[in-house]
């Protein structure tokens, strides 16, 4: 049978349904701290250093997960998956981008180019589960999702910082996803 | 204290001072005369001032206060030797001030108001370029040029050593008359107005480290600066990981000064300042070297529609994409060039170019170009002498008797012009191999067939066919595939 | 000048279903009537070079005559339209290009399966019955799509029955079918349902090293996996046997029903060269097993 986003899954499809999708978290988190460390490692100092911590730069169209922890964990469910369902309809765009403008800087990092491909694929398919476990749990759908990076970057620097903040936020993203994933998880057993 | 200063050898100035306290409603009457002996023309003016003509040798000058009713009160007379006049050069203006920040150069332009002589003349410029924020003079240069008795647009321009951004500049120049039989004074003319490089648009949040994305050769020298707002201030500035003594350009800029560079990453070396409260800006530099000649240039063709070029790049560039080499192919007999695709991530590279009907010579130039230089490599071909014709295909053998065999096999391409040598290679079964020749005329797209005789019965042989131009041996296809065959029995 | 042609046949070049009936109309053009005082009832049908009987010709009025097959098996290229002019010269007027074919079936059989390539690469093979030849050029095309999100059409190279998908991603719900297109019709295999995850064939365990243990009836594997612990938990068979026996034993599969990088394998002799080899498939026993592991020998200690 094949999975819909409409309300009519059961109890059952519904726990099947958000167990992959927290299986599809680990992998995302596994995969985004994989990316984040070989994003670093073909920009150059500073970005290649492991105590490189520029300031936080806003990214268009990405909040980051910037609620506390605690106030994260108080949050209902609805309210976290709405989030994560914001967050995870940009970020397939914004990791696009920076796969484009990597192409252009690391032209022979195909290692980098293949992660950065697969993380918005997965960035794609998490939205997409999302939505149908918010579908069938009959919670309001986030807003679309906003375009790339918007315009180029003026400078191959604010290309590479650009591109550091993303994948630094997909990380984040993704321990919150994986966090959240888990919590519904023990709501809905098998 | 009467002073004459002129500017254009033509007419002169003359001020004086009157010692008269009540100076109100005074006039004063000049009359002039020169040493030959015309009669004394006479004017009145208000002002301690008066516009006369530049005479050679002496000028006698009378001087008459007059009240307001026009009673003398004082009269001083002058006898004025050239050597007494100053010829004071107009102000020059600036007439443009641009700024390519690419280049770090600016060009100025303006007006050498030639006009203002009647005949040649040596003129001297200088040229002061100062920091806009200490006023500390950065260049002083002097310029000679040759007045013509006409306006002429003077042009001159001048490359910093650091990015124009990093601060701004005030420019300023004046003149200086050479004229030889003069025997006055001559001085300097006052400095031009002031003018300044055009702010370089430097919006928030935008970049604030300069040169953005440049690229330099190895070994080059490069300083890099960084601009930061008010209430901010720069902890460090490091070029890659390593940090460089800040030199400081006025409160809001700060530069290094990094020497001899090494290749970068392919993604460039970063420089970047970090700021206090908490700001990171940065730049990318990219160093590499310029194109290589291309080596090993070689051009043939398998088909006669195209020519193919091939070459290595030599020397790695260390630059890519849009900083990549760019090649283009060039032939002079038919001046057509081609823009050729290149994958730098070949070790090496092709280029297509079309045969020409009835154009058997061809002068290629192969250009290689990137943002640091440029290098070329030319070869010279006879194309019917550089056929290197495709593998055979649709190979087939067939034999209705027991001791020849039929072959035949297809190539693509138009091969009217030449005639063509294939060499069939017969391995028996005992591992013994023949080698045979024929040659046959070329044609287009066609299937060749060959005719191989003196073979055993009943034996089994394996055939291999591979062909080249007859007349004027280049290169031998690769081989066709194998194909066995048994003959008949006798 | 330019020959004009007397006239035209339709449909032209048409793509017909074999065993199918078939009328083709022969239209003379007026100018020609006059000039050759021609009536379509002189009008010769010809398959290649023999003539089609007359009974199936059908004389419509004076410039138009049709030709009817009621099975189009017996077509061929070219379909001309031929007069017999006066002086009993035959001219041939137009002719026509028939191509013969048959619509494609709807593909049967379609299933999927993920081939691990290395460590990251992935590529899911699905392949399906093609059905019966058509005769002609028909277009398969294998579709999939997230529940929310249409995914590239994956296009067979060379073949009708297989088609391979680089952009596997686990843990997302896929669906997949395949659309066969030709000149005759269309049609679409049954959909099919499944995370990519429950199809993975991986990749051998590899690295094996077998070291002998305190006890000379012991001896202990080690590995190392190539797929991922967050992709998928494994489970394994392992196999054994004496280097010098073809005779494989094999270590009990619900003790090895877990995930791990290594195993004692007990009760063995002291003293002996044993052979082993290993494979792994995804712990819950969806999905397929990996080929076997390259063969490692070691030997138990002495008693």
């Amino acid at each position: 049978s094949s999975t819909s986003s409409s309300s009519s899954l059961s109890q059952q499809e519904v726990a099947t349904k958000i167990k992959q999708t927290h299986r599809l978290t680990v992998l995302l988190k596994h995969c985004s701290e994989q990316l984040l460390a070989e994003y670093v490692r073909h920009q150059g100092e500073p970005f290649s250093s492991p105590d490189f911590q520029p300031p936080a730069m806003a990214v268009p169209g990405l909040p980051s997960p910037s609620v506390p922890p605690e106030a994260w964990l108080a949050l209902s469910d609805g309210k976290r998956l709405w989030h994560l369902a914001a967050a995870y309809a940009t970020l397939p765009g914004l990791l696009g981008s920076v796969r484009r403008q990597q192409a252009e800087l690391n032209p022979l990092a195909s290692e980098l180019h293949r992660q950065l491909e697969a993380a918005a694929r997965q960035c794609l398919g998490l939205a997409g589960n999302l939505e149908g476990i918010m579908g069938a749990l009959e919670l309001p759908g986030p807003p679309p999702p906003s375009s790339s990076l918007g315009g180029p970057p003026t400078s191959a620097f604010l290309a590479k910082l650009t591109g550091y903040h993303v994948c630094r936020l997909h990380r984040d993203w993704a321990m919150r996803s994986h966090e959240a994933l888990g919590l519904l998880r023990t709501k809905y057993p098998l | 204290n009467l002073k004459c200063i002129t500017h254009d050898l033509n007419r002169m100035i003359c001020s004086w001072d009157a010692t008269s306290s009540a100076n109100l409603g005074l006039t004063y009457k000049i009359c002039y005369t020169n040493s030959e002996p015309f009669s004394p023309v006479c004017i009145e003016t208000e002002g301690k001032r008066a516009d006369i003509p530049v005479t050679i040798g002496s000028t006698n000058i009378q001087i008459t206060t007059l009240n307001a009713s026009g009673t003398p009160l004082a009269t001083e007379t002058f006898v004025l030797p050239e050597e007494n006049v100053s010829l004071i050069p107009l102000t020059p203006q600036i007439l443009n001030l641009s700024a390519d920040f690419s280049t770090y150069t600016l060009y100025l332009k303006w007006n050498d108001s030639g006009s203002v002589f009647q005949y040649e003349l040596d003129a001297s410029w200088q040229i002061q370029i100062l920091h806009k924020e200490t006023l500390e003079t950065v260049a002083l240069i002097n310029y000679d040029s040759k007045l013509t008795g006409k306006d002429s647009i003077l042009s001159w321009d001048w490359t910093s050593d650091i990015p124009l951004e990093c601060t701004s500049y005030y420019v300023k120049i004046r003149c200086y008359i050479n004229e030889p039989y003069f025997t006055g004074r001559k001085e300097w003319s006052e400095w031009s107005p002031i003018r300044t490089v055009p702010e370089k648009d430097t919006k928030p949040n935008s970049p604030m480290v300069f040169p953005q994305d440049k690229v330099v050769l190895v070994g080059s020298n490069v300083t890099f600066c960084c601009l930061y707002n008010e209430g901010e201030s720069i902890k460090f500035m490091k070029y890659g990981s390593k940090s460089y003594p800040l030199l400081r350009l006025n409160k809001w800029s700060s530069a290094i000064k990094v020497q001899n560079v090494s290749a970068s990453i392919s993604s460039g070396t970063n420089v970047w300042c970090l700021l206090e409260p908490d700001g990171l800006e940065g730049t990318v530099l990219f160093v590499g070297y310029a194109p290589d000649t291309p080596q090993n240039l070689s051009c043939e063709t398998h088909t006669f529609i195209n020519i193919t070029c091939s070459w290595k790049p030599g020397r790695a560039t260390e630059l890519y994409t849009q900083r990549q080499t760019k090649y283009i192919l060039f032939e002079r007999i038919s001046k057509e060039n081609v823009t050729c695709e290149v994958d730098e991530l070949k070790p090496e590279h092709h280029c297509n170019f079309s045969v020409h009907a009835n154009q058997k010579i061809y002068n290629f130039t192969l250009g290689a170009s990137n943002p640091l230089g440029q290098a070329e490599s030319s070869l010279l071909i006879d194309v019917t002498q550089r056929v290197h014709l495709e593998t055979p295909d649709k190979f087939t053998v067939s034999t209705n008797s027991s001791t020849n065999a039929h072959l035949s096999w297809y190539i693509p391409g138009n091969f009217i012009q030449i005639r063509l040598l294939c060499q069939i290679e017969i391995n028996n079964s005992n591992s013994e191999q023949q080698l045979q020749s024929v040659s046959m005329a070329g044609a287009e797209n066609s299937n060749y067939r060959a005719w191989v005789d003196a073979l055993h019965p009943y034996a089994t042989y394996t055939f291999r066919v591979r062909c080249s131009a007859s007349e004027h041996f280049w290169r031998w296809s690769e081989w066709s595939e194998g194909k066995k065959l048994t003959t008949l029995e006798a | 000048g330019l020959v004009q042609s007397c006239g035209y046949i339709i449909p032209e070049s048409p793509v017909l279903t074999l065993g199918s009936n078939f009328t083709a109309l022969c239209i003379l053009n007026e100018s020609c009537l006059d000039f050759g005082n021609i009536h379509a009832n002189q009008i010769i049908w010809k398959i290649k070079n023999s003539v089609v009987p007359k009974e199936q010709y059908h004389v419509i009025n004076r410039t138009v005559s049709s030709v009817t097959f009621s099975d189009t098996s017996t077509l061929a290229t070219p379909l001309t339209c031929n007069v017999l002019a006066d002086g009993q010269i035959e001219q041939n007027i137009y002719g026509i290009a028939v191509t013969l074919g048959l619509p494609p079936e709807k593909p049967e059989n379609l299933s999927c399966i993920v081939h691990q390539m290395s460590k990251t690469k992935f590529i899911m093979t699905c392949t399906w019955n093609p059905g019966r030849d058509t005769f002609l050029a028909t277009d398969f095309r294998l579709k999939s799509q997230w529940p929310l999100e249409t995914l590239p059409d994956c296009e067979p190279q060379g073949v009708n029955n297989s088609c391979g998908i680089s952009n596997v991603q686990f843990f997302v719900n896929l669906e997949v079918w395949v659309e066969a297109n030709n000149a005759l019709g269309k049609a679409e295999s049954e959909h099919v349902d499944f995370d990519p995850v429950d199809i993975v064939k991986p990749l051998p365990p590899h690295n094996l090293a077998v070291n002998s243990g305190e006890l000379p009836t012991v001896l202990k594997l080690s590995w190392e996996n190539q797929i991922s612990l967050v992709e998928m938990e494994l489970k394994f068979n392992i196999r054994y046997r004496i280097s010098d026996s073809p005779d494989w034993m094999e270590v009990p599969p619900e003790d090895t029903a877990s995930h791990r990088t290594s195993f004692t394998v007990q009760s063995l002799k002291p003293y002996t060269k044993y052979v082993f080899s290993l494979r792994c498939m995804k712990k819950d026993g969806l999905g397929y097993w990996s080929d076997w592991s390259k063969e490692k020998s070691g030997v138990t200690s002495e008693a």
